[in-house]
Parts: structure tokens; sequence; C-alpha cells
């Protein structure tokens, strides 16, 4: 009976999407995160499905967190963080999925479950790729001495200057613990407690009259190159996207986080998922997962992709040592735990709003 | 003495004594990293971590659980210790020290295995008790387990013993050296070299077992650069001394609450219940004080990271909350919570010194001494403490500090208590190492269980006559006297008897030449040999005075000395 059955839901699949593509011209709207990133997906991932299939690609642009899912405009596919997947998930806002069936083996014929990276395969989405969270600072702004540490990044007196972080109480809680010398396996257990979020905000508070606050992920890279601030927060992958286009900026990958973007579907009436799963297909090939770490440095999540990463097409580096889980970038490195995120948000936010509103007050 | 023994035997020897210590320091190593492992998860699976209570939306549910999982733990310690154990109470080091000192067995697997189960229910559902003593104890079974073949190694139980509580320590801390020492001088207190080797062998194999095949992290790093002030070095001494104070008080208080439990109208079933339910209590306003504490333990190192009343709150509710824990009979250790209880009072007394403005090294420094200087009098072990710091620290400057702070502490508290908690309950069972291992096992050895001589008994109402007659036809100088019912009376020599008028031997009899009964101890008897002219004693029943036997002089003097020459020989063995 099972091979019939896995035969029969693959022609399914691929019939029944290439008939209706026939028919009529498909579109798929593809929830993603804007600038440079979004540019490698499209180079990397959107256009050679375009291409392969038939399906229009739509982009919409998406900033984080599962309101999206619960709006007007719901798309067919969003490209989400761990927490936010696990969120929706246990919110039964997306699809949850059968990757066995949706996923293809690697080229040399290994199933799905042991290509990717353990934890992974979610039962709501496919982790893809792996980015990293970081400080870079403004070669220009510091002639002297650069800062290279985590710590450096509060400390005002030795490095003078604006820094920028996204409005969100995440990462700037971690690296507020990392400077108080707690080691990266106790992080989380401390956030865990009033007393390390106490800790954290109260770190902040030396910072305070230093913080410019970034939305877009885009922001970072074009705040340092206009001066604006001296060191900022953001991903690595836009951060090495300016850096090819000549910006002056580098990166401090102590205390870096490191965390999941997944792939998900969300729960939409009336749906077939034929295109859907097509996609999912496609984007999680090994090939087009390593073709898009050779545009923009985030981490495969399949062992078969991760061996496939050759240099990037314009500046013919080798990829792979860009990579946050290049093995020398990981000395102190810290993985995000994404279901503690996930069920800390509502806390995380309190007291987070709580502090900026603190601020406000004593501004006053 | 080495020469004697041939190549082939040493080789031999040296083969069983490694490989022994090899599968003893995996076997300890493995259990230990287990027990850890399921602690870890019930505290996860029963909302005592702060990493699970964090995630629990609904805070009902999360108070609930804050009282019910110490109390449900509690019922569940109080049964399974009370039905399934033959001692009835939670077995720890002072039984394995026991086993070692007097060379005697160790409480059965069966107990030992129920206390294990009973130490990670306590732990996991949040008593505040630690979880080094029962780890010690696991390393003890193992030991134990392994002495059982039989193996032509001299002093071999004891050796296994070492090597199992070496591993433990060495795997829990990362810390091998602080368990070979911890072996040495708490478990063995000797170190002979035939013990040492494999020692050290088992600690090496924790570690390497704990490091490098499960990649353990590092327990305790903590960032220090150095003592700032040289009369910092004095304030570590008075820190010390003031620890040593608060670890007399801590001990006496569990002792206290140990003593008074029987007093309570509640079975010993369910006293960790009520135990338990105390916590529950405290945790809902005072949530560090559920289970271990390694968040507190690190914020305790963190300026700022708590005000100076709520570090002595902290210190108070932790010590009340682990001697009634610990007296009302969870199972569990004393390490832990006092390293908890230290480094809140050393972190208090940093703080103590910013208010009065006092230049200092930081709060680093004076955390780890108070935490070593209040443990290191409870597992009387001054250079295992002093060690775990160096390894857990990796600091030279910070083993300095707290090298200075724990010898103070062990001076008075050894003054004020004894050597160590684990002593001083021994002491109260009757086993008193403070005049040294001979001492403790003359005092264990009955009179009673050493060859008792042939006798000759004479009857109250024998003639004169007739006893002269019988104590010549047996070429005896002396006879032991009972009445009818067997009742000891005294003792008669032939050479008072002879040429007497008398029909009676009563006016003869010697009364005054020690008596025994089945309780008397060597160390007992000898010390009441002082003084004595007679060839042997009489063994008298304590319950009806009937006479058992008489002891020879000559026995008890062998007996000592093969004792003494055991001891000597075990505590000078080579291989």
């Amino acid at each position: 009976m099972k091979p019939f059955n896995i035969s029969f839901s693959l022609c399914f699949i691929f019939c029944l999407g290439s008939l209706s593509a026939q028919a009529e011209q498909q579109t798929l709207t593809i929830a993603t995160w804007g600038g440079s990133y979004e540019s490698a997906q499209q180079k990397a991932l959107f256009s050679p499905f375009e291409a392969t299939t038939g399906i229009q690609i739509n982009t919409q642009f998406y900033n984080g967190e599962i309101a999206i899912l619960k709006g007007d405009l719901v798309p067919d596919i969003i490209d989400m963080t761990m927490d936010d997947a696990l969120l929706a998930c246990e919110q039964n806002l997306v699809q949850r999925l059968e990757l066995s069936k949706i996923l293809a083996p690697s080229p040399d014929g290994l199933e799905p479950e042991k290509d990717f990276i353990a934890g992974a395969l979610l039962p709501c989405g496919v982790a893809h790729l792996s980015y990293s969270t970081l400080i870079a600072y403004d070669d220009r702004a510091f002639p002297g001495e650069k800062p290279q540490r985590i710590a450096d990044f509060f400390d005002i007196k030795r490095f003078p200057g604006k820094r920028a972080l996204r409005k969100q109480p995440s990462a700037i809680l971690e690296w507020a613990l990392m400077t108080e010398g707690v080691p990266m396996n106790q992080i989380y257990d401390l956030l865990s407690t009033d007393r390390g979020m106490r800790l954290a905000l109260r770190r902040l508070d030396n910072i305070r009259d230093h913080i410019v606050w970034w939305d877009d992920p885009k922001e970072p890279a074009a705040l340092l190159k206009s001066r604006q601030v001296v060191m900022s927060s953001g991903f690595n992958g836009r951060f090495f996207d300016a850096q090819t286009r000549g910006d002056t900026i580098t990166m401090i990958w102590d205390g870096q986080i490191i965390d999941w973007d997944v792939w998900v579907v969300p729960l939409k009436p009336k749906q077939t998922n034929v295109a859907t799963n097509k996609f999912l297909r496609f984007v999680t090939q090994s090939e087009n997962m390593a073709r898009l770490a050779e545009h923009i440095p985030y981490g495969p999540s399949r062992l078969s992709a991760l061996k496939r990463i050759g240099l990037h097409p314009q500046k013919k580096i080798s990829m792979r040592d860009h990579l946050p889980t290049a093995p020398h970038h990981l000395d102190r490195a810290l993985f995000r735990d994404a279901k503690w995120y996930a069920r800390t948000l509502a806390l995380r936010k309190n007291r987070f709003w709580g502090w900026i509103n603190s601020l406000q007050v004593g501004e006053n | 003495m080495a020469s004697k023994v041939s190549f082939g035997t040493l080789s031999y020897r040296i083969a069983i004594l490694s490989l022994l210590a090899l599968v003893l320091g995996s076997l300890a190593s493995l259990a230990a990293i287990a027990f850890i492992e399921s602690v870890a998860w019930l505290n996860d699976v029963l909302l005592i971590s702060p990493r699970s209570r964090v995630q629990v939306q609904n805070p009902l549910l999360l108070s609930a659980a804050t009282i019910i999982v110490p109390m449900l733990g509690g019922l569940v310690v109080g049964i399974v210790i009370q039905r399934y154990s033959a001692e009835q109470r939670p077995l720890g080091p002072p039984d394995a020290i026991r086993a070692v000192q007097l060379r005697a067995p160790l409480p059965s697997v069966r107990s030992g295995v129920v206390s294990t189960i009973a130490a990670i229910v306590s732990i996991g559902s949040g008593a505040s008790v630690g979880q080094y003593g029962p780890m010690v104890y696991m390393g003890a079974i193992a030991g134990n387990l392994v002495s059982q073949l039989k193996l032509p190694i001299a002093n071999l139980p004891t050796i296994a013993i070492a090597c199992g509580v070496a591993a433990a320590i060495s795997t829990a801390f990362n810390a091998p050296i602080a368990g070979l020492v911890f072996a040495h001088e708490v478990i063995l207190r000797h170190y002979s070299l035939q013990a040492f080797a494999p020692t050290t062998v088992a600690a090496a194999t924790g570690y390497v077992i704990a490091n490098i095949i499960f990649e353990r992290p590092p327990l305790f790093l903590v960032e220090f650069s150095g003592v700032g002030h040289s009369y910092e070095f004095a304030l570590f001494a008075l820190l010390g001394f003031v620890c040593a104070l608060l670890s007399v008080g801590f001990m006496r208080l569990i002792f206290y609450i140990n003593a008074s439990a029987p007093k309570l109208p509640v079975p010993a079933s369910y006293r960790p219940a009520l135990a338990g339910l105390m916590v529950g209590l405290v945790a809902l306003q005072l949530p560090d004080v559920l289970g271990i504490g390694t968040e507190t333990l690190r914020f305790a190192t963190i300026e700022g990271a708590f005000e100076s009343w709520e570090l002595i709150l902290l210190v108070v509710a932790k010590m009340g909350l682990t001697a009634v824990c610990i007296g009302l009979g969870f199972a569990g250790g004393v390490f832990s919570p006092s390293l908890l209880i230290g480094i809140l009072f050393g972190a208090f007394s940093w703080t103590l010194l910013e208010l009065i403005g006092l230049p200092n090294s930081g709060v680093v420094v004076y955390a780890i001494c108070g935490m070593m200087a209040l443990t290191s009098p409870i597992i009387g072990a001054p250079l295992t403490t002093i060690l775990i710091v160096f390894e857990l620290t990796h600091n030279y400057d910070l083993t300095i500090s707290a090298m200075v702070a724990v010898v103070f502490a062990n001076l008075l508290a050894f003054r004020l208590l004894g050597r160590s908690m684990f002593d001083v309950v021994l002491a109260r069972a009757g086993v008193d190492l403070s005049l040294g291992r001979d001492r403790a096992l003359l005092e264990h050895t009955k009179i009673i269980d050493l060859p008792i001589s042939n006798f000759f008994r004479v009857n109250l109402n024998d003639t004169t006559q007739l006893v002269i007659e019988k104590l010549k036809q047996d070429g005896r100088s002396e006879a032991v006297v009972v009445d009818s019912k067997g009742v000891y009376q005294g003792i008669v020599r032939i050479i008072d008897l002879l040429g007497q008028d008398s029909n009676s031997i009563s006016a003869n009899l010697h009364m005054d030449s020690p008596v025994f009964d089945e309780d008397t101890t060597l160390w007992q008897g000898m010390s009441a040999l002082e003084g004595f002219v007679g060839e042997a004693v009489p063994i008298v029943s304590g319950t009806d005075a009937t006479l058992i036997g008489m002891i020879a002089e000559s026995e008890l003097i062998t007996a000592y000395q093969k004792i003494a020459q055991g001891l000597r020989a075990e505590e000078n063995e080579a291989v």
C-alpha cells in the first residue's frame, strides 16, 4: 500500500500542479524580510522557481511576529523566525505539514529526516536557514582601538557614540547579561527570573541616552553608513551585503545570537496546497539552499546543502567562512532558545515596554 | 616490603587495580551524570526551574505547583524511605565513611538504591537539599558492588569505595583533583600509594567521561582579575571566622530539627511532606529557595543583583528550609545548600564593605570566599574545597583568597563542633573518629565477638575442698564462681583457698575483677585492663547477669595488635 500511496500523492502534487499552471497564471504570495535578504532570495530561489514551475511569486514585506496571520492580507507562505513559527503553530494559525512527503531527498538520495539537522523539521514548518543577530561597528568611528567584545557595546567611555538597537525585547536582553559575566549556557536560565530581567534592563539603563532605535532590518547598515550611529545591532547577512558594497562595517562575532528562519504555510479557507508544497520542495532542495547561501551568508539547515556552498557570485569569496556557524565564529555564540522565546513573548514585551515608557516619563 | 612480592604478582595487582579503577570511574561517573540529568528533567517537568516556570502563562497553575510539587515530592520520599529502606533514613557520605573507617559493610544495595531514588525525587521536586551527598553515596554503592568480586587485593572494599566516590565528585564538579583529594580527605583519611593510584585513575576517568564524552560545561566560570589591596586578605580571614560561626549554627539547627522531629505528632512517612509544604509556602514569596538554586548562585556574583536585605533574608530562609528539609527526612545533602548560603553571605559581606566605603576587589572574591568558607567546615575537607575553587574557576587569585577564608573557617568550626557534619553525625551514632581511626575501630569491635577462652566454672555451694581438687585436676589457678542460676558471683584463686578452714568459698571470692558484658567494646576492655592482674575477665549478660564466658587478657591484646597492625599496613601499603 505504502509505495502506491507515495507515488499517488507525488503525482497528485505535480500532475495537478502543472495542469492548473497551464490553465491559468498562478501566483504565490511570500511574506519575507525585504532588503538584501529578499533580493538574495529573489535571485537564488524565487526567479528559478518561477522559471521552473511557471508559478508567479509576489512578495509581501514582513517584519516579524504573528499578527500577520490574524490580519486581512494573509500571504500563502511566510518566512518566520523560529519562535514566531512555534507560537503560530501552538495557536493553530499555520498548517501542520507532512514534511516527509513534501521535501525532496538529498542529491545522494538521503531522506530529509536524515539530511536536515536535528530539530529543523517542525510540526508546522521547516527551519531552512540560520542567521546571526550581532553587533557591527563603523570602522571610521574608531580609528584607534576597535571594539571587539560584546561588552564594548555597553562601554560608552572607551567607545563613545550612538548605538542603534532594534526596538524589541530580543537580543539586547541576552547581551546585557553576557556583559555581567554570565556564561552562555545560563543566559536563558537567568533571564527566566525577575532578577535576571531587572539586571538586563539595568545594564541597558547605562546606555539609555545613546540608543537609536530601528525597526526595519535594512536600517542598521544605513545608519552606520550615514554616521548616525557608530555601532548597531543587526543581521550578519545584511552587514555582509553592505560590506560587499564597500561600506566600512566590521562585525563583532563575540556574543552573536544564532537563530533559525522557518517556512510556514498559513491556514486559509478553500486552499489547496499544490503550489505551496511545490514551493517548499523547491526552496529546500540542497542546490537551491546552497545557492541562497552564496548570495547571502545564512547557513542552510541541510547537511548536503552546507557541503555545496561555493563562492559569492560577484566577490568570488568562499561563503562558507562567513556563515554564523563557521567554526571561528562560534567561540562565544549563543543559540537562541526559540521555545523559551515563544513562551515568554508577553513577559518580555511587558518588561521592555515598561522600561521604554519609564524612560519617556524620565525625560519629560 | 615490596621486594617480597614477585614481579608477576605485582603486575597482576597493578593491572587489576587499574582495571578496577577504570570500571568504577566510568560506572560512578555515568551514574552521577544520570543523576544530574534526572534531577534537571524533573525540575523542568515539575515547574521548579525558573526556565520552566517563566514559560507557564497561568499564574494560578504556577502557584499551585509551587506548593503542591514539593509537598507531593515529600510524600513520595517519606513513604519510599520508610517502606523500602531497611535503615528507614536516607543514606549519605557518613555511611560511606563509616564503612571505610570501620571496615564494616555498607548498608544494603537495596537501601542505597532507594535512598538514591528518594534523593532524585527530593531535589527534583524542589526540596532545599543538595545533590552531591547522594552522588557520593552512589559512588560508594558502585565501589561496594565491585568489591564483591573476590579479587586477591588487600583492602579492596576500602579502595573500591574511594574510587567510586572520587569519580562521582570528579564528574559532578568537573574537578578531578578535587575528587581525588575528597576521597582521601573525607573517605579514606590516609594516603597510601595502594589507594592513591587507583583513586587517581578513577577520578581522571570521571573527568574524561564528563568532559570529553558528554561535554558538560564547566560548573562555575567567573571573571576575576586579582585582589587589589593586601588588607583584603585579613578581610577574607575575618569572613572565614564569621562563616564558621554561621556554618556551626546551620549544622546545629539541622541536628536540632532532626532530634525534635520524632516529637512531632506526624508519622515519619509524612514528615518530608510537611517540610515540602513549608518550602512551597516560602517559595511563593521567595522563589530563589526552590531546588538547588543554580541561578541564585550566579546572581550572587553579579554586583547589584541583590539588595543587602534580600541577601540576608535569603540566607536565613535557605538555612531554615534546608534544616527543615533534612531534619524532617528529605533525602539529599547539605553541600549545595551550603554553597548557596555561603555565596549569598559572602555577597552580603561585600555590600557591607561598599556601605562603609572600603575600597575592595569586587563582589566575586567575597562571594566565593563566603561560599567555600561556609561549606568547608560542613564537609570537613579544606583541601578539597580549595581545589574545587581552583578547578571550577580556573583562577589562581580566587583560589588563594578562598584558601585563607577556608582554613580560618575550619579552625574555628573544628573547635566549636567537630571536624565535619559527617563526623558529628557518626559520633552521635557511636562512631567517634575525632580521636583517630584506631580508636573508632576499637570502639566498634565487641569483645563478645573475640574468641572466648575455655573457662573453669564452680558453683557457689561447692566446698573449698572440692574447688581445690577441681582446680588441681585441671591445672588452673583460678575459677569463676556462679550461683545455682548461673549468675556471676566472683572469682576464686587457688592460692587463697589452700589452707583455708572454712568449708564455703564465699569468704574468698574476689569481686574486684572487671566485668564485661555483650556490649563492651575492645576500647573499653583495654581501658579496664589497667592494673588488672588476673588471667581472664568474665563476660556477664547485661540482662540477667548470668555468666557468658571468660575472655583471656592475651586475647584482648592480640585483637588490639591485630587492628593496629592492620591499619598501619593499610595506610602504608604500596601495591
